[in-house]
Order: C-alpha cells, then sequence, then structure tokens
C-alpha cells in the first residue's frame, strides 16, 4: 500500500482531477450562475480574478503532471506507441494551457482592468473554446492512460497464471 | 532576450549534434591519434555531451515556444529570464532523467533495421548505421523529454508571474476587493 510508486501516481491522478475538475467546473457551472446572478460589471470583476486563480491552479498542475508522468514511466517501464501518442497530447495540452491563460487571459485581463469592454465578448468566448479544447484532449489522455495502465498489468496477470 | 535563447538554441544543437555523431561513429579514436589526452577526455565525455546538449536543445525550444504562445506575457515580469536561469540551474539533473527517459523500453526490437541493412551492405556499415541510428534516435528522444518538461517549466514559470504580478498591482492584474464591506474594512 505505502510505496513511492503508488505515492507518485496518486499525485498523478490527483493532478489530472484538479486541473480537468477545475475548468470543467469554471465553464459549466461559475461561468452561467455569474452571468444570470450578476451585472456585468461585477461578473467581469468576478470573472477576472477566477481566470487568475484558474491559471495558476491549471499550470502547476499540467506541471506536477509531467514530472510525475516522467517518474511513472520509470517506475513501470512502459513504452511504445500509445505512449507516445499520449505525450504528443500531452505537449499539446500545455502549449494551449500556456496560450489561454499566457495570452487570451492577459489581454482579457488588460481590457477588463477599467471595467466592460467591446473587445472582450469575443476574447472571453475564444478562451472558452480553448478552454474546452484543453478540456477534450484531456478526456482522450485520460482515455488513452487506462489503456496504458492495462498494458502495464498484463505481465503481472501472466506472471501470477 | 530572444536574440540570446536562439544563439543558445543553436550552441546546443552543435553540440548536441556532434556529441552523438562522434558518439556513434567513434570519432574520437580519430581525436585520440592525434591528441591521445584530448582524445580520452572526449571519449569519456562525449555521451554526457550529447544527453546534456539534448537537454538543452529541447528546454530552450520549449522557452522559445512559450514565449510565442504567452505573447502577452512581456508585461509580466521577467518570465523568460527567470525560465532561462532555471533551465541553465537545472540542466544536469534533467539531462539525467530525460535521458533515463529516452532509454525506456529500448530492447532487441531495435536490431531489425540494421539486420536488414546487413543483408545488402555488408556487416560494416550496418554496424555503422546501427550506433548512428541509435545515437541520433536517442538524441531527438531525450531533446522530446526536455521540450516537455521545458513548457510545464515555463507554465510554471508564467502561474508564479502571474501571482505575484497580481499582488504588487502590476497593470491589468490589480487585485480588485470583493465587495464594499471589504473596501471599508480596509480602510
Amino acid at each position: 500500500m505505502l510505496s513511492l510508486r503508488l505515492l507518485v501516481l496518486f499525485i498523478h491522478v490527483t493532478a489530472v482531477i484538479v486541473a480537468l475538475g477545475g475548468s470543467l467546473f469554471s465553464t459549466f457551472a461559475l461561468a452561467p450562475v455569474l452571468a444570470e446572478e450578476l451585472d456585468a460589471a461585477a461578473r467581469l470583476r468576478v470573472a477576472r480574478r477566477v481566470i487568475q486563480r484558474l491559471g495558476v491552479i491549471v499550470l502547476g498542475a499540467l506541471a506536477v503532471l509531467v514530472v510525475t508522468g516522467i517518474s511513472n514511466m520509470e517506475f513501470f517501464n512502459v513504452a511504445g506507441p500509445l505512449l507516445d501518442l499520449k505525450l504528443a497530447l500531452v505537449a499539446i495540452v500545455i502549449a494551449l494551457a500556456i496560450f489561454q491563460y499566457g495570452a487570451l487571459g492577459m489581454r482579457i485581463w488588460g481590457l477588463s482592468a477599467t471595467g466592460p469592454h467591446p473587445a472582450l465578448v469575443p476574447l472571453q468566448a475564444r478562451f472558452r473554446s480553448v478552454g474546452l479544447k484543453v478540456g477534450l484532449l484531456v478526456l482522450v489522455i485520460v482515455y488513452l492512460s487506462l489503456g496504458l495502465s492495462r498494458a502495464a498489468a498484463v505481465p503481472l496477470a501472466l506472471a501470477r497464471r | 532576450m530572444r536574440c540570446l535563447i536562439a544563439l543558445l538554441s543553436q550552441a546546443s544543437l552543435v553540440v548536441g549534434l556532434l556529441a552523438a555523431l562522434s558518439y556513434g561513429a567513434e570519432l574520437h579514436t580519430a581525436v585520440r591519434m592525434r591528441a591521445p589526452a584530448a582524445g580520452a577526455w572526449w571519449n569519456a565525455h562525449e555521451f554526457y555531451l550529447m544527453e546534456g546538449g539534448a537537454t538543452a536543445l529541447g528546454l530552450l525550444l520549449a522557452l522559445r515556444i512559450g514565449l510565442r504562445l504567452a505573447a502577452e506575457a512581456d508585461r509580466l515580469r521577467y518570465p523568460a529570464v527567470v525560465t532561462l536561469a532555471l533551465n541553465a540551474a537545472l540542466l544536469l539533473p534533467l539531462s539525467s532523467l530525460c535521458a533515463r527517459a529516452a532509454r525506456i523500453g529500448v530492447d532487441g526490437d531495435v536490431a531489425v533495421v540494421p539486420d536488414r541493412i546487413a543483408a545488402f551492405a555488408g556487416f560494416a556499415p550496418s554496424k555503422l548505421f546501427d550506433n548512428l541510428l541509435t545515437a541520433g534516435l536517442y538524441f531527438v528522444k531525450t531533446a522530446a523529454f526536455a521540450s516537455l518538461l521545458g513548457l510545464a517549466l515555463f507554465g510554471t514559470v508564467l502561474a508564479g508571474a502571474m501571482v505575484r504580478a497580481s499582488r504588487h498591482g502590476a497593470t491589468g492584474l490589480d487585485s480588485q476587493p470583493d465587495d464594499d464591506s471589504t473596501s471599508e474594512a480596509r480602510a
């Protein structure tokens, strides 16, 4: 039960939950409620702070994912085309997240510093769109991970027979 | 800053590829014949120079990609400088990590290609080609893992810069009071 390998795997899975869960909550729960309950100025003020915090959380979680993922590769000694595809998708996800928060998010912050701005609506729509793409790619990566974990378990199952 | 990163990228590519070529083709022997001490040093270090060059190249490529993607990051202070400094400080441990990751999964299956080369070109050319292919793939895989880590590192630095800027009230990232009661309490 208590081993470094299991701990690293636990941190890896937790980082996925934090990154994906936070983005999905923000997109499908928080944003619609803000739109219904608050006026434009207050909604913008809240949205700016949420974007900033979420950016820190998502980018930090992705960094943890990469480090623990490489450690998992060493522990489980898994390699192959499936893993290569997963790693390529992870690189795309990180690049999209950097674009989402480092370019779009920063532009939203700059424009919204003094209140609502006409250029904000398309920027926010694009921010949400990129966020959805990131979420979808993370789900695909999770699915690939299931395939990898089953591939890693096959030698163990064969050894037990 | 971007010129410096481009220059360092080119330098790491040249050093890494030269070391990979030398390691694969055993060119250290030629150096030994001219200067035995230098040849011995090169033989002892060419593998690590290959690893270090590949890792540096991957980290710098990731930094360049990150700076292009986060176009507005110039408004925050020093994310490029901090990332470059961290890349330099972490180069040695990351070289070891990326090289270990690149070696995972390498087994006897990679011997298929040299067998086919040997079938029509002979044993000696196939052995040379096998060594060069192995060194080249190792270089590329190490650089790829370093790119992934480099992107993650840049993302972390960007996140830290965002937190720092919001606390220090940089342009467009000022912390806003939550509501009127909070601002009254602060007054």
